[in-house]
């Protein structure tokens, strides 16, 4: 009996705080999608010659995002059926976007307007351990430039 | 060149879908396959278990039934018990090849049960609370029941196979939690017989009691003791195998009454090596 209570209970307090958790994070994704909005990345290898490139650094956002007990559960009914796993959908969106994010706060820091050749990798954290919990990691790189176009 | 980067609309990656709606979907879902899937495996079982060979349940038995070392006076009252046995076994017209051991425990805890192979386990706790021979018998006659019937083995095939397919299952799950929460689950619905399986015992047990001794008095003295002492504790009868005490009286009684069998006799006294309880 402790042990259906305690499944419960990590049940809605997975799902309380998860939900609440995505909430606030996507509120703080999207101010600060509008705020870097001037960042902009071109997933084109080489910028085109017309731009005039003063300078370019790498750049990197890393992001590691967990899953929560709720999620968790829901995905693992989820495997017995087949089907979108839509409860990972929005954790994986998440952690894309925070890890752009921060390759643009990057390259405002260094000055840069513009980031080229931008590409993401992606792992999963824990996924051998079979008790332990999941977590993501996306990782955005690329090449920030600063052009002329920029004043 | 003019770059641009424009403003990516929501929910295209990431569904804007509820996900307590996902979870009420799967687990209903998924629950209620499952519901079927045991309730047609039990159904199985309970067609193939009078299958199997006696001779097998009592090899399967001989794992976990022995015979406890007792002290003389256990030993003898446990010979008694025997012999009640035996008597009621051949009222019963148990088939060929079956047989019954009576095995009794010197313990205060309140129950028998019959299991594979045709043993019966009785404890001191319960003869404590049985004044008549005749109501010793009553249970005797009714756990002999359940082994004609083959429900010990019934039990078991139906246990295993729901426990088989819940391993099968909850291996996806892949969390421990929730492997143990269901697998629990399933003990507790494979344990124990059937309310049918209870109530056919009790009709086979009351037969092979008027068979034996002529008459029927004594056969509700354990379930009138038993609700006195369920008084102040009502477990609600969807929790229990066993029918409402109550309504369990009312069909002994009832039949028989329509079979014509007295329910008043001369009881059997107790041999006077029973163990009796404090205060009796």
């Amino acid at each position: 009996m402790f042990d259906l209570y305690l499944f419960l209970i990590l049940l809605a307090l997975g799902f309380a705080i998860g939900t609440w958790a995505e909430k606030r994070h996507y509120r703080s994704i999207r101010r600060r999608e509008a705020e870097y909005a001037d960042v902009l990345l071109i997933a084109s290898k080489l910028p085109t010659p017309d731009l005039q490139i003063e300078e370019s650094h790498l750049v990197g956002g890393n992001t590691v995002i967990s899953v929560d007990y709720f999620k968790r559960f829901v995905a693992g009914l989820r495997n017995l059926v087949g089907g979108r796993m839509t409860t990972y959908e929005s954790l994986v969106d998440r952690a894309r976007r925070e890890a752009i994010l921060r390759l643009k706060q990057e390259a405002r820091q260094l000055g840069a307007d513009m980031v080229f050749n931008i590409k993401l990798e992606t792992a999963s954290i824990s996924q051998s351990a079979n008790n332990g919990v999941g977590s993501i990691e996306v990782y955005a790189y690329g090449t920030a430039v600063r052009t002329r176009r920029g004043r | 060149m003019d770059y641009q980067n424009p403003k990516i609309p929501e929910g295209i990656n990431a569904g804007r879908e509820n996900p307590l709606k996902e979870f009420a979907i799967l687990t209903t879902g998924i629950l209620g396959l499952l519901v079927v899937l045991v309730w047609a495996l039990g159904w199985m079982a309970q067609w193939a278990a009078p299958h199997v060979p006696f001779s097998y349940e009592q090899k399967l038995a001989r794992r976990f039934v022995s015979d406890e070392a007792l002290s003389p006076s256990d030993e003898r009252i446990q010979r008694w018990l025997r012999g009640i046995a035996a008597n009621l076994a051949e009222a019963e017209d148990l088939p060929p090849g079956m047989s019954i051991t009576v095995h009794y425990r010197d313990d205060d805890i309140v129950n028998a049960f019959a299991t594979l192979g045709g043993h019966i386990i009785i404890y001191r706790g319960l003869l404590e609370k049985l004044h008549s021979e005749n109501a010793v018998a009553m249970v005797l006659a009714h756990e002999i029941a359940h082994v004609k019937h083959r429900d010990p083995i019934i039990a078991t095939g139906r246990g295993m196979s729901i426990l088989l397919v819940l391993t099968a299952l909850t291996g996806g799950v892949g969390d421990e939690l929730a492997d143990r929460v269901l697998g629990k689950a399933a003990t507790i619905t494979s344990l124990g017989f059937s309310r049918d399986q209870e109530a056919a015992a009790d009709a086979e047990g009351l037969a092979a009691l008027y068979r034996r001794y002529g008459h029927v008095a004594g056969a509700t003295a354990l379930f009138e003791t038993l609700l006195r002492s369920e008084e102040g504790m009502r477990v609600p009868e969807f929790m229990r195998t066993h029918p409402d005490t109550e309504r369990r009286i009312g069909a002994i009684r009832q039949m028989a009454r329509s079979r014509g069998w007295p329910m008043r006799g001369a009881l059997k006294p107790l041999p006077d090596f029973l163990p009796r309880s404090q205060g009796a």
